[in-house]
């Protein structure tokens, strides 16, 4: 090809508002940061951005650092870990969330018997000894979709725990 | 896009899978719907990440991924296949962006406007 059709971050995104594109960019703020830095990779002016980071602090969805004569922005992990432990006893039932968290825990002890190793970083260490690219690919996948699995099996087990006393509390009297 | 769904399941939810309606690709592609994956994690802060587009009717699939792949080509390549034209690349890319969604909407932008007219065109790109 002649050009690169890579070159130049020229997305138009002219299905969505200013205040869509901050807020959703805002729900992924991993690392703490500014307005004006989420405004400059957004696109909008600092006060919009402040403007909607503001709003999302009010909701308990960002969470607000000073630091120095900085004001910083993140999501907020516990809330965010407490919504998704919700939507999970609201949408499936104790058997499906057992059933679940069963297959990921035999997962990992397969993949420990396996590969001879405890953790998804040792699997994956273990790739720098090895030479056969199909083995090295399976490592690498493997020890991508264990580390999902490490992240994803406390929320599933969070959700269990209080299984009974959240499901008493969504309950809707109509 | 006529369906988001995750997988492999709303409990694991590795990662997203949307289906997108035939009729809406150009060139035209069809009877099936292709699908894309996007799939998002950090590994000690690093992000790792894969934006993959297949179509099973002609059985061409390419993505961006963020991975260890191919450190060759930078933190960042392209990757595509033609299985009937017997075809595949792998290319060094870029982002200038840094959060996800706006990573996302560039990579959605460079696949239907650019990625699948030009390497889905008679001359073959």
């Amino acid at each position: 090809m002649s050009d690169d059709p890579d070159r130049g971050d020229d997305a138009t995104h002219t299905s969505m508002t200013r205040g869509e594109r901050v807020r959703a960019a805002a729900r992924t703020l991993r690392t703490p940061r500014t307005a004006s830095w989420v405004a400059d990779e957004t696109e909008v002016s600092v006060k919009t951005a402040q403007k909607y980071l503001d709003q999302l602090v009010e909701d308990n969805v960002l969470q607000k650092i000073e630091q120095g004569d900085q004001t910083l922005y993140c999501i907020d992990q516990l809330m965010a870990t407490y919504r998704e432990v919700a939507s999970l006893q609201r949408e499936h039932d104790r058997e499906e969330l057992t059933t679940a968290l069963e297959s990921m825990r035999r997962k990992i002890t397969r993949w420990q018997e396996t590969y001879n190793v405890e953790t998804p970083g040792e699997l994956r260490a273990s790739i720098a000894d090895r030479d056969d690219p199909d083995e090295i690919e399976e490592r690498r996948e493997i020890a991508s979709e264990w580390e999902h699995l490490a992240d994803r099996i406390p929320v599933v087990r969070a959700a269990l725990a209080e299984y009974d006393w959240a499901t008493e509390r969504d309950r809707v009297s109509v | 896009m006529t369906s988001v769904t995750y997988e492999p399941d709303s409990i694991v939810k590795r990662y997203l899978c949307a289906r997108i309606d035939p009729d809406r690709v150009v060139p035209p592609t069809g009877p099936e719907s292709p699908t894309l994956d996007v799939e998002w994690r950090f590994v000690d802060g690093e992000p790792y990440y894969r934006i993959h587009y297949a179509d099973p009717n002609t059985g061409f699939n390419c993505g961006w991924h963020r991975d260890d792949d191919h450190p060759d080509l930078g933190p960042v390549h392209f990757q595509y296949e033609h299985s009937r034209r017997d075809e595949s690349d792998h290319q060094r890319a870029q982002f200038q962006k840094t959060i996800p969604t706006e990573i996302f909407w560039i990579a959605l932008d460079r696949l239907f406007e650019k990625r699948i007219p030009t390497l889905l065109s008679d001359d073959g790109g």
